[in-house]
């Protein structure tokens, strides 16, 4: 049976910094010995957990899924390559995929929404409303550049905007 | 209840039911909506909740209270998201009107009672909409199906069910 790759990438929303990541393939190739995952930012930057002395996040057979901590610092559009690897390190499956890793700036804003709930009056404060209706934009078009899109460049810069408004929530709601 | 699920759903269909009757309003000269029942902040919501939800990270609490602000943006356009969807309309099962309470079902178990000897079901349509007491020997049974002895009630359905099965001779009633 021919060997098909095919793998997946959750952000946690429980640990915003935390991705597990899946290995869905089907099918069967006795060579392959061994997996590497490259995370890397809109800019090309090797994104690994701190500590780690290499570009790449070792992903070990038996290690399925695998769930990588403190491997985002904030909240990234990434492009997420997985290999699997031979015995001498030669890649015999290549696989890349874009993400939008955004579940900081969507737990928050399910916060800010929580508050709306306790104080429904707050809608009546345009400037509120407005922030929050440009902070829903900037997640959604953060996502959706990504995938709808396939824009992993326009995908962080919408994030980025997204998450100055988490990190300075006094000034906007 | 409506689940949270369900709430999503049918807060994402408010969302279009709202732009469309702005779109009418238009039409007839009328304005666009105001908040509450803005599509655009419907919408805000259903995604918020949708987000919430998904990632696991929220308490059932907090689900709970921006659900119910989901249905109150939404509006009379939540009733339309429902009737769509058929969930969430009719969350608590109303007790029929009239005011008089149905009659208790008393039996003595055999071939012929209302439950049969070595039956343990039955659906009981009359009860719809009510909480049921069961008692098997004059002794009142537990809901708890961790019990040795117990029954279930589903009274949105009707279905009645006891554990163990009735014996020849056991003295029951059902009270609704």
């Amino acid at each position: 049976m021919s060997y098909s790759p095919s793998f997946s990438a959750a952000q946690s929303a429980a640990a915003p910094a935390t991705v597990v990541f899946t290995d869905d393939s089907t099918g069967a190739d006795a060579a392959i010995v061994g997996r590497r995952i490259y995370v890397t930012d809109n800019q090309g930057n090797a994104v690994v957990p701190s500590g780690t002395s290499t570009s790449y996040i070792d992903w070990p057979l038996a290690d399925n899924p695998l769930t990588v901590a403190n491997l985002l610092p904030n909240d990234l559009a990434c492009n997420v390559d997985v290999q699997w690897l031979d015995v001498s390190d030669g890649v015999l499956y290549e696989l890349d995929e874009d993400y939008p890793f955004v579940e900081n700036n969507k737990q928050f804003y399910f916060y800010l929404l929580q508050q709306l709930a306790l104080y429904p009056s707050t809608l009546q404060d345009t400037n509120y409303l407005s922030n929050l209706e440009q902070y829903w934009a900037f997640i959604t078009g953060g996502i959706n550049a990504i995938s709808i899109g396939n824009d992993i460049s326009n995908s962080q810069n919408l994030i980025n905007m997204a998450t100055e408004m988490l990190q300075n929530e006094t000034k906007y709601f | 209840m409506a689940t949270i699920p369900q709430v999503i759903n049918n807060c994402y269909i408010s969302s279009y039911k709202a732009a469309l009757y702005n779109a009418k309003k238009s039409l007839f000269g009328g304005g666009a909506l105001a908040a509450p029942n803005s599509p655009v902040k419907i919408l805000m919501v259903s995604d918020g909740l949708s987000w919430g939800y998904s990632g696991g990270a929220q308490t059932d609490q907090a689900l709970v209270s921006v659900a119910n602000y989901g249905i109150w943006i939404s509006g009379k356009f939540y009733l339309e998201a429902t009737a769509v969807t058929g969930a969430g309309g009719g969350s608590v099962v109303p007790v029929p009107p009239g005011g008089l309470t149905p009659n208790r079902i008393d039996f003595i178990t055999s071939s012929t009672s209302y439950i049969p000897t070595g039956g343990s079901t039955k659906t009981i349509t009359q009860f719809i909409g009510y909480n049921l007491e069961f008692d098997r020997g004059g002794v009142p049974q537990s809901a708890l199906t961790s019990e040795l002895s117990y029954f279930t009630w589903n009274k949105t359905t009707g279905e009645f069910l006891c554990s163990p099965a009735l014996n020849e001779g056991e003295v029951c009633a059902l009270i609704p």
